[in-house]
């Protein structure tokens, strides 16, 4: 239990996806106008960084792994070259169930989120996450823990940079910054904030 | 050129005097403390600490040279303190305050020549004049930095704070982060010997006098301290090392007394920090005992280190904060609980009251968006029911 708590703290404050990373950028820095969208879009990635890491934890140790497949007498077989194929496709269809899912329940969500919904395909924070847990051997539970983790760790950090971003409205930014450049610039110093909490022992 | 001049003397002008400039369009208030009255009164609020800190900083730099016997003390300042015939008597008050004045002043100057420098560009450039809140900017800075700092880290620093805190964001109450405060967290990561190398509190070659939080962490808790000879009292009133500003929980304390009573700061920003530091800190002490950083009392946590400094002058800055009274509370609670856990779970930053103020003014605006939300609500609720009644 203490594993998995800690693996969630970590993924959420001290290796945020988002900010120590810098992965998703491109939904990250486009979508994060609107503090009301951003929570959508937040609670989109924590769904399907929840329930995709788990599911590609369990087809990469029960399918893909060497000796996996030793309770068929496989066990000298290795497909852990068809992991990324097999992540890719698992997000694609999670994401595809989402959509459908919100187009009948809420479909306001589903008409601001518009085109990025789509688009959490090829989110690099959804795909990084699983090959992290690849990477990082964790178990399922770990892999819950640290698929819930990142989920919630990105939905803070846009949500965050949206509330920052409606707060720009009243600044007075230079003609060659505005937009995605002074984005960048905010992204960076909330990443700055974020370094404190690196280090930090549980 | 000329206009550059234009800018910088307008700078010099509104130290101390008002701008002219007004809003464009209604609602207009008519009242004495304009927007470079509050930057002042941060300032004028910070004076006590400011003299308790120089005094203390002198005197800990007085005692070493008593410590170590010099024959000829080295260094410029030691030359200006004998020409002038204040001396080195470390029980003298008036010559530990000149001595440790003259470590504080060079930053100082260096950081309001950046800052002017800076500023009177960005004017020239986008064909606005330059506008206020220079001073305090500097001046907390300037606060911030340890007496060992070299010039060109002070320099990068408050060209860090200046420039991408604030200037790039269009300037005074447009801002996001303090940019005192960025400029400090810039340097920490920067140049990680500033603030946590081998002695960076008592300028005085070869005498290592760690501040007491520093202390705390390395010998195993609190009960080093009256075993190097600290009391409460001492710690409180701030003879202790650390940065200049820093140190003095007493004169912070005043400088709260005026603030809050002129209006400038949030009396719930505060309140909120300081109940965040005690619940946190108290639950800290009950969950892990037998853990020497869990086990520090919450009045002790109070006088080590920066948190009275980061929570009165920092935290309070009227455009970082969150604007609605919840949103106060919060945004203090936050910052104080912050503190206390990075201070006892991180050997890496353990001044955790930087980042802490840091941390909660990204989520500030979020903070603010929740507390409307919750009274739009609220109020809509409460027109229906008096509409159904």
């Amino acid at each position: 239990m203490n594993g998995f708590v800690e693996i969630f703290f970590r993924s959420v404050f001290i290796e945020n996806l988002a900010l120590a990373y810098f992965l998703g950028m491109c939904t990250f820095l486009a979508v994060s106008k609107q503090v009301k969208t951003t929570l959508g879009l937040g609670v989109a990635v924590i769904v399907v960084e929840g329930i995709s890491v788990p599911l590609n934890n369990l087809i990469y140790n029960l399918l893909l792994r060497q000796g996996a497949l030793d309770w068929i007498g496989l066990g000298h077989l290795d497909f852990s070259f068809l992991g990324l194929l097999s992540q890719i496709a698992v997000i694609a269809a999670m994401i595809q169930i989402l959509e459908i899912v919100l187009h009948r329940f809420v479909p306001v969500l589903y008409n601001t989120l518009g085109i990025y919904l789509p688009l959490l395909t090829v989110n690099c924070a959804i795909l990084g996450a699983s090959l992290f847990m690849v990477q990082r051997d964790y178990t399922f539970t770990e892999s819950v823990a640290y698929g819930l983790g990142v989920g919630v760790g990105w939905a803070l950090a846009i949500v965050a940079l949206a509330g920052l971003r409606e707060k720009m409205k009243y600044s007075d930014i230079p003609e060659g910054l505005q937009g995605l450049g002074i984005t960048f610039v905010t992204t960076g110093l909330i990443s700055l904030a974020f370094i404190g909490l690196a280090g930090i022992q549980l | 050129m000329s206009e550059i001049r234009k800018n910088l003397r307008l700078m010099q002008d509104r130290f101390f005097w008002s701008s002219k400039r007004s809003t464009l369009t209604a609602p207009h208030i008519r009242d004495a403390s304009n927007v470079q009255r509050v930057w002042n009164y941060f300032v004028i609020a910070s004076l006590p600490t400011w003299l308790i800190g120089a005094w203390s900083l002198g005197h800990q730099t007085n005692l070493a040279i008593a410590d170590f016997g010099f024959a000829r003390v080295p260094g410029w300042r030691a030359g200006v303190l004998r020409q002038f015939g204040v001396g080195f008597d470390a029980y003298n008050p008036v010559a530990c305050f000149v001595h440790g004045l003259l470590y504080f002043l060079p930053i100082f100057a260096m950081a309001l020549l950046v800052g002017a420098f800076w500023q009177a560009l960005f004017a020239k450039l986008r064909n606005t004049e330059p506008d206020e809140g220079l001073l305090v900017i500097a001046w907390l800075f300037a606060l911030l930095m340890p007496a060992t700092a070299p010039m060109y880290q002070v320099a990068v620093g408050m060209s860090f704070g200046i420039v991408v805190g604030k200037l790039i964001y269009g300037g005074s109450g447009r801002y996001l982060f303090n940019p005192a405060l960025l400029g400090a967290a810039f340097l920490v990561f920067s140049y990680p010997t500033l603030m946590y190398g081998e002695n960076p509190w008592v300028p005085v070659a070869g005498y290592d006098q760690p501040t007491v939080l520093e202390l705390v962490r390395e010998e195993g808790g609190i009960k080093v301290i009256p075993a190097v000879g600290y009391s409460f009292w001492q710690m409180f009133i701030g003879d202790q090392p650390g940065p200049i500003g820093v140190v003095s929980s007493l004169g912070v304390l005043i400088g709260a007394l005026f603030l809050v009573w002129t209006g400038t700061a949030s009396w719930r920003i505060i309140a909120g920090a300081f109940i965040g530091l005690i619940v946190t800190a108290t639950l800290f002490n009950a969950i892990a005992p037998e853990n020497a950083l869990f086990a520090i009392p919450w009045y002790w946590e109070m006088v080590m280190g920066g948190i009275m400094f980061g929570v009165v002058f920092i935290a309070t800055d009227p455009v970082a904060g969150p604007m609605t009274d919840p949103g106060r509370w919060t945004f203090g609670l936050i910052v104080g609980a912050l503190t206390v856990t990075i201070r006892a779970t991180n050997p890496a930053y353990y001044e955790g009251v930087l980042f802490a103020i840091l941390l909660a003014s990204v989520f500030s605006p979020l903070i603010d968006y929740i507390a409307t939300e919750r009274n739009i609500k609220r109020r809509r609720r409460r027109q229906q029911v008096g509409a159904d009644g």
